[in-house]
């Protein structure tokens, strides 16, 4: 027997790798109907939480400006109603949520196993499922604005605000879905298979209560800006320039230090 | 050169050793059937040679190379356990995804190629989950020939195909071997892995019990006379006197005789004996046979 295979050792650049995995992560997020679910639940959430501002009781009266809505008028880290909490910072308890269960479907289907027998690298899944996260949550903010201002038109509440910090804040906001999808995505790498410890996990921080719990006991300063939940309330009605780059900041420093540590987990640890 | 070296390999899970000191050398071009029981490590060994575990110790080379080192990656074709395929993507994008992985230049065309080798061309636009075990073989199959790659990993891949899915497997396979190709494969099905390997190694407890060649192995197997008379002990007996060796099997109650020709055997027993003859046949000892007496005599 001749065998006459030549073998050609080729080493695709980081660029063709991550074209081929990104290609990949979006055709599945495009064509997975959980996606459409999140944008919708995103949407719903401003209309739930203005109907409970409509009613009694507590959360009455909780709104005296549509755009509270989107973002609290102030970096408020220790909330003292609903109405300071409830806001497009709710978008990433649910991203957290989608994350898990995107990356969980990875390892259930068999995908990682046939993906890392490949030449690819682990930080280019780390890198990919991050970018593919934070847009699906960009994305979710998206539908939470429209859902916003839909459900402030129907309440009746007055749309006032200066226009800069009500573009400031969104896109601080939207900029912080890359930590958060960082956050997530190393979340479900420690936990791999065990998707609902992830879930929960993300659903925990995602909520931000470790530092409202820790703006408790150090009080409303801005040192809580280098957590992601931080800069993420630091993104409100009052946002300037400085704050969106605040949000950049903490949000890529985040992402990097997630995506080094995943990176580090999965080289270290049997990947199925 | 080899494709595969590996040397003293090991890979513990808590206590329990997986692999223990592991040596295992896979020629290029060969097929390799490799064989265990159930828990023997094998799988294991084959997710170690695919990077999809961590080494406790020892080390991997694939052409030289340390199994790891991403240019030696893209030359691996896997097949192990299931494909990892989305259940709800049709093959054909489920295809599509993995090549995209792979960074394929001619998509299209490469899915279409290894479709039609696995005769799956009528299946593509099926989804995933509606596929049955035997097609979802055939298509890990061809999963794991996107790219045309040099070294196969296959896991178990005849387990749920039916008699025309092993003549094609055997095809493919063999065809590919000729190309070139390098092919380690794992099965429970000894028939079938006799009929294409050229190499085999057996594993027990994590260990290499025994590496050889196809040749090798022929030239363990001797071949016999087995025959049936209506009295086997009186026959067994004479022909144990007269031939040094004449076992009983149990199973289809014939006696079997080594290094003999079946006509002088015949002729022996009705000559000297009157003892005739029912049933004759030429056999030699298969792979499983050898397989299964080489594991009797290490429980012992």
């Amino acid at each position: 027997m001749e065998n006459t295979k030549t073998l050609q050792f080729e080493k695709p650049s980081f660029f063709e790798r991550l074209k081929g995995m990104l290609g990949v992560d979006f055709y599945r997020l495009f064509h997975t109907p959980l996606f459409y679910i999140f944008l919708a639940i995103a949407a719903i959430i401003p209309a739930l939480v203005s109907m409970g501002a409509m009613g009694e009781g507590e959360t009455a009266g909780m709104f005296s400006n549509a755009w509270q809505i989107i973002a609290a008028d102030n970096p408020l880290y220790i909330v003292h109603n609903m109405g300071e909490y409830a806001n497009m910072n709710m978008v990433f308890i649910f991203g957290g949520i989608m994350v898990s269960i995107f990356i969980g479907h990875d390892y259930r289907s068999g995908y990682v196993k046939q993906l890392f027998t490949t030449h690819a690298k682990k930080e280019d899944y780390m890198i990919s499922k991050t970018l593919v996260s934070a847009f699906s949550m960009v994305c979710m903010c998206g539908t939470y604005l429209v859902g916003g201002m839909i459900a402030g038109a129907a309440t009746g509440l007055p749309f006032t605000i200066n226009a800069g910090s009500l573009l400031c804040a969104i896109l601080g906001k939207m900029i912080m879905s890359l930590g958060w999808a960082s956050l997530y995505t190393f979340i479900n790498i420690i936990f791999r298979r065990k998707f609902g410890i992830s879930i929960a996990l993300c659903f925990v921080l995602g909520t931000g209560i470790p530092v409202i719990g820790a703006a408790a006991l150090v009080g409303n300063t801005a040192a809580l800006n280098i957590f992601l939940y931080g800069s993420s309330v630091y993104a409100c009605l009052s946002a300037n320039l400085l704050s969106v780059l605040v949000c950049l900041t903490c949000s890529v420093v985040w992402a990097i230090i997630y995506n080094v540590l995943g990176s580090v987990i999965l080289y270290h640890r049997d990947v199925y | 050169m080899n494709a595969i070296e590996i040397r003293n390999l090991s890979k513990t899970f808590g206590e329990k050793r997986a692999v223990d000191g592991l040596n295992m050398t896979v020629p290029q071009g060969a097929i390799y059937g490799f064989i265990g029981e159930n828990g023997s490590g094998k799988s294991t060994t084959e997710k170690l040679i695919c990077g999809l575990l961590k080494p406790s110790g020892g080390e991997i080379k694939l052409w030289g190379k340390e199994h790891r080192d991403q240019t030696v990656r893209s030359q691996i074709g896997v097949l192990i356990e299931a494909p990892g395929c989305f259940p709800n993507t049709t093959v054909w994008n489920n295809m599509k995804l993995q090549a995209a992985n792979l960074g394929l230049k001619n998509e299209d065309g490469e899915i279409r190629r290894v479709l039609h080798l696995v005769r799956m061309d009528g299946a593509a636009n099926n989804k995933f989950k509606n596929c049955s075990l035997g097609m979802k073989q055939r298509i890990g199959i061809a999963f794991a020939l996107l790219g045309n790659p040099a070294l196969l990993v296959l896991d178990e891949p005849i387990n749920g195909l039916d008699a025309d899915g092993m003549r094609i497997m055997r095809e493919i396979l063999t065809d590919l071997s000729h190309r070139g190709t390098t092919v380690l494969i794992s099965s429970h099905i000894l028939g079938e892995l006799e009929k294409i390997a050229t190499h085999y190694g057996i594993i027990r407890g994590g260990k290499m019990l025994r590496e050889m060649t196809a040749e090798q192995l022929n030239a363990d197997c001797p071949t016999y006379v087995a025959l049936k008379t209506d009295d086997i002990e009186k026959t067994r007996d004479i022909l144990q006197r007269a031939f040094g060796r004449a076992d009983m099997d149990e199973q289809t109650g014939e006696i079997r005789v080594y290094g003999v020709l079946a006509q002088d055997v015949a002729k022996y027993l009705f000559g000297n004996f009157g003892i005739a003859v029912s049933e004759i046949r030429t056999a030699k000892i298969s792979l499983e046979e050898y397989y299964i007496n080489l594991m009797q005599e290490e429980r012992k």
